[in-house]
């Protein structure tokens, strides 16, 4: 496995854990046990888990398993996936620590900070599909070849 | 890769990029940005992303690997093709719906969500269909 499919599995595998303790926290909200204002990390759950967890597992996976480019360039530049990995992940914990705080009305410049994190996911997301994309293909190069 | 897996897991490519794309607009019009009135179109990036990303990558690869027959073919395709066109023409008709709520006057007529429902349903169930022999030993 590459190192950078490596660094999305692991990465993904705390952003599980992450992700259920938010669950965890809005569940114990529901049962009285925490402020109603827990119920701000309700978004925060959702990207948690979908975008932490299971879309940077997909991603990580992908990297290793898709068919190579060719067999002299494999599975292409790695910087750019290691950027890609860089901008999600600042992106989302950037999000995790903004949203909530808007939402509880502390304004300023979490505003600031949250369009930065929106356009950091954006951008991240948006060159892994670029980087992806070649390797949906239908051949697999045979070594030698 | 076959084709359409190929098919599948482009379609889903596109669609992330669509929906992250949406999901960036919404983000930040909760900063207060001239957006923030799409909040309606919430349900729209819940749908994107998990019809069309997650879910049409998941067929696409199990299209792919999941263990062929004993003539080495993907048995009985025609379904999975079918859950293709029926997942994206659902897609199109929820974003559609979506779309015509927000910008027009009136609601959407509620036959195009309906539509969508039972596209999604009849395409899920068609590539079960298609699935649920290949899930076996590949030993046999």
């Amino acid at each position: 496995m590459p190192t950078v499919s490596r660094l999305f599995v692991k990465t993904a595998m705390i952003y599980l854990v992450l992700s259920l303790l938010a669950g965890a926290a809005l569940l114990l909200e529901e049962g009285g046990l925490l402020p109603p204002a827990t119920q701000a990390l309700r978004p925060v759950f959702y990207h948690l888990f979908l975008l932490g967890w299971a879309t940077q597992l997909i991603f990580g996976v992908a990297w290793w398993m898709f068919p190579p480019l060719s067999t002299a360039a494999k599975r292409g530049p790695e910087g750019r996936m290691l950027l890609v990995y860089a901008l999600l992940n600042l992106g989302l914990a950037l999000r995790a620590v903004a949203e909530p705080s808007l939402a509880l009305g502390l304004g300023g410049s979490w505003s600031v900070a949250l369009i930065s994190s929106a356009a950091l996911q954006v951008a991240g997301v948006w060159i892994f599909a670029v980087e992806l994309w070649p390797r949906v293909r239908a051949t697999t190069p045979r070594p030698g070849a | 890769m076959p084709a359409l897996s190929i098919l599948f897991i482009r379609a889903a490519l596109l669609w992330l990029i669509v929906g992250a794309g949406f999901g960036g607009v919404l983000l930040a019009g909760k900063a207060g940005t001239a957006w923030g009135s799409l909040g309606a179109a919430v349900p729209a990036h819940a749908e994107v992303l998990l019809f069309g990303w997650m879910l049409q990558l998941a067929f696409g690869v199990a299209f792919w690997i999941l263990p062929r027959d004993e003539q080495n073919l993907r048995p009985r395709p025609s379904l999975a093709w079918s859950s293709f066109v029926l997942l994206n023409a659902g897609l199109a008709a929820a974003l559609s719906s979506r779309a015509w709520t927000l910008l027009g006057a009136t609601p959407a007529p509620r036959w195009i969500l309906s539509g969508a429902a039972f596209a999604f349903l009849a395409g899920a169930a068609a590539f079960a269909a298609h699935a649920w022999p290949r899930v076996r030993s590949f030993l046999k």
